[in-house]
Formats: structure tokens, sequence, C-alpha cells
């Protein structure tokens, strides 16, 4: 039992960078991100038996943070939409013009994604950023593929709308 | 013909089943509209990864690494589990460098080795001297897409598929048998021939997320022209037979 829980560990480490991805998806910045990460992790430790080995580790972590994020929410109640800022400038002008170009990019693409609602982020992050396919994703939150296949719709016009300042989907 | 633009999702995001790419792949060649579509799609599947991919080459704090550390037992952190990248993500470009080749020519020893200890199907064999997929790797790689849910924890599974500044589709594999094997392998006219491999011990009967042999990505970066396939690249490769 103590070396299924070393060896669970040690891939529980490797996957921290993409545990981490996740949260910043979710979440509506990087420190609440960690904490969502931590909570999940402190979760997964005190239930390790709940995941059968031979089964894919990061979707059963990914459920975890999910519910614990859900939970979060809630708990937040009506509490004021306020999107924390951004460490904006932190990487600008590394190299010039196209590099400030993703820079901006990327920032509109983050603050489009704190604007969808939850269980659109949920569909983007998990199939878009994680790369699961539908049928796991739709598992993974309990929902019919075609219900996950049109909050994904939903939330790609949405960021596209974000990616072309001018509003130019046609 | 009518495409919806679900369908058109579904094909970048790779969900289609072959016949069907094939022909949303055929379609889209011959109306340019539908193709700007499909580029759309993509493009937002791009600018996600490009948003948030950075985080993977963050290092991670100490507090979650703590969490999973027994108090006696602190590894100092291997550089790939610092920057484990998603096996679709684009990667960092890294030189090719004289101490990869050197281990290029060690590995290729180590992968005889491994074809003639496997039985009863080698995972490679040597055909007019050149080193080749054997026939359950050869499978693998004619028919596995790297987004199949079956690929997460088969005894063989392939990773990033790409073209090769040489014109040919090369795909990267790793292999749970003696230990653990991964490798490069490239399709020519006639068989998968392997161009690395090496053994990737440490991996206590599963696979490291997302992780990659460096002798291997160092293979990749020296052959790869572009970018990686995406999913439904990877399933229009397949369906013309990784030509």
């Amino acid at each position: 039992m103590a070396a299924h829980g070393d060896s669970v560990r040690r891939e529980l480490t490797a996957l921290l960078p993409r545990l981490r991805r996740f949260g910043r998806a979710l979440t509506r910045n990087p420190d609440e991100a960690d904490d969502l990460v931590q909570t999940a992790l402190e979760r997964a430790l005190r239930n390790l038996d709940g995941w059968t080995p031979g089964t894919r580790l990061d979707a059963w972590m990914f459920r975890i943070m999910k519910n614990a994020w859900i939970d979060e929410v809630r708990s937040r109640s009506v509490r004021t939409r306020v999107l924390a800022p951004e460490e904006e400038g932190a990487e600008v002008g590394a190299d010039g013009a196209a590099a400030m170009e993703l820079h901006l990019e990327a920032q509109r693409v983050r603050r489009a994604m704190k604007e969808l609602p939850e269980e659109q982020r949920l569909a983007v992050a998990l199939v878009l950023i994680e790369g699961l396919s539908y049928k796991e994703a739709a598992d993974m939150l309990d929902i019919p593929i075609g219900t996950l296949t049109s909050r994904l719709a939903r939330g790609r016009a949405a960021i596209e709308a974000q990616l072309t300042p001018s509003g130019g989907a046609s | 013909m009518e495409i919806s633009d679900e369908t058109l999702m579904a094909y970048v995001d790779g969900e289609l089943p072959s016949a069907e790419a094939k022909r949303i792949a055929e379609a889209i060649q011959a109306d340019p509209a539908l193709a700007a579509k499909v580029q759309r799609f993509r493009n937002v599947r791009h600018a996600l990864k490009r948003a948030y991919d950075n985080v993977l080459s963050e290092p991670v704090p100490d507090r979650l690494r703590a969490l999973l550390h027994d108090v006696e037992v602190r590894e100092a952190p291997s550089p790939q589990e610092s920057n484990v990248v998603a096996f679709d993500a684009p990667r960092p470009r890294r030189r090719f460098s004289a101490q990869a080749l050197g281990a290029l020519a060690a590995c290729l020893i180590g992968g005889v080795l491994v074809g003639r200890l496997s039985a009863p199907e080698p995972m490679f064999v040597t055909q007019s001297g050149q080193l080749r997929a054997g026939a359950a790797l050869t499978r693998v790689l004619e028919t596995r897409l790297a987004s199949a849910s079956e690929n997460a924890n088969a005894d063989l599974r392939v990773g990033v598929s790409f073209r090769a500044k040489s014109g040919e589709i090369c795909r990267t594999f790793e292999g749970r048998a003696e230990g653990g094997v991964s490798g490069l392998a490239c399709r020519d006219a006639r068989a998968w021939s392997i161009r690395v491999a090496t053994a990737t011990p440490g991996q206590h009967g599963g696979y490291e997320q997302a992780g990659a042999d460096p002798v291997v990505m160092n293979m990749v970066d020296a052959l790869i022209s572009g970018e990686p396939f995406d999913a439904s690249q990877e399933q229009a490769a397949r369906a013309n037979h990784w030509r």
C-alpha cells in the first residue's frame, strides 16, 4: 500500500505543471489557481483509494479540482464580480512588437475565459487546453456529449470575439 | 453539402471517425470558405494554448511539491518534472547537440538489444541493415491517434506526430516493454524506420505524464519542419496513410 502511495505521489508530482495550468484556466488569478491545486491535492491524498490504478490519473485529478472549484464558487455566493488584475507588464518588451502582440493576445484570451459562464469555461479548459476527448470531458462533467459540444461552441465563439478586437467573426 | 460548425469543430478537435475526417478534409480542400472557417477554429485552439502553456515551464511552488513528498524523501526536481509539456503542445526549440548525437549512437545499439530481447514479438527488426518497427509497433504507428483514449495507458503508445524537413511523416512512441523504451520512427515508402530509440528507466510500470525523453525530443527538434500535428492534422495524415 505504501509503495502504491509513493508511486502515485511521484506521478502527481509530474502532473503538477498541468494541474496548475488547469487551475489558471478555471480561476481568476495565479494565487487562486495554486490554492485550488493545493486543496485538490489534499483531498486526493486523503482519498488515494478513490483512484483506480490503470485509469487516467490526470482525469481523476481534474475531477477533484473541478469539484473543489465548484464548491469554492458556490461558497462565494453573490460576491461582486471583480476581476483580479493580472500582473500586467511582467513579460512585456522582452523582444519587441511581436512578443508584445502575443502577450496582449494571451491576456485577451485569459480575460475572455474569466468572463465565460462557469460551465463553458470548464468545457473549454478540459477539451481545448487539457486535451481531453469529448467523451472524457462529458463523463467528468456528468453531461451528455451534445451538451458538452454546445458549451464548447459557445465558449469558443466568445473567445474568438476577443481575438479579433473588431469583433469580426463572420 | 452543408457541413455544420459543430462538425467542423469536431474535425479540428480530432473527434471525427477517420472516414468522416477524410471526407471533411476533402471538402475543405475544395472550398476556401470552409477552409477559412476551420482556420478560425484552429486559431482559437492555438491562442488558448499560448495563453496558458507558459504555466508549464514555471517553477512549481514549494508548498505544492512539499505536499507530495514524505518528509525524508525530498528528491531534487528533475528537469522533466518541472517542465512537463502536454503531448500536443508546441515545444521550445532546442538545438541538436553533439551530445545528443553520441546518445543517439548509443541508443541505437540499445534499440537493437531491446529488439533481440523482447520475445515473442520484437519491437524492432533489422531489414537490409536498417532498423525498422516490428509488427506490433508498426500496427500502433499505422493506426493509433495520440488523442485516442486507449493511447493513454496502452503498453505501446504514440506521442507527437509531425512532418520532417525531408518530407516524411514521423511519430514518437513509448513502450513499457523491457523497463521502458521510447523512440522516433519515420514512415518511408515501405515501413517505419527507427531514427532513435532509447531506454527510459524509472517508469515504475506507468508513464511519466506527458513526459518525453530528451534524446527523442532533440531528434524531433532536429527533424521537424514547422509545428507538431494537432489532432485533426494527425487524423488527416492517418487517412492519407502517413504520406
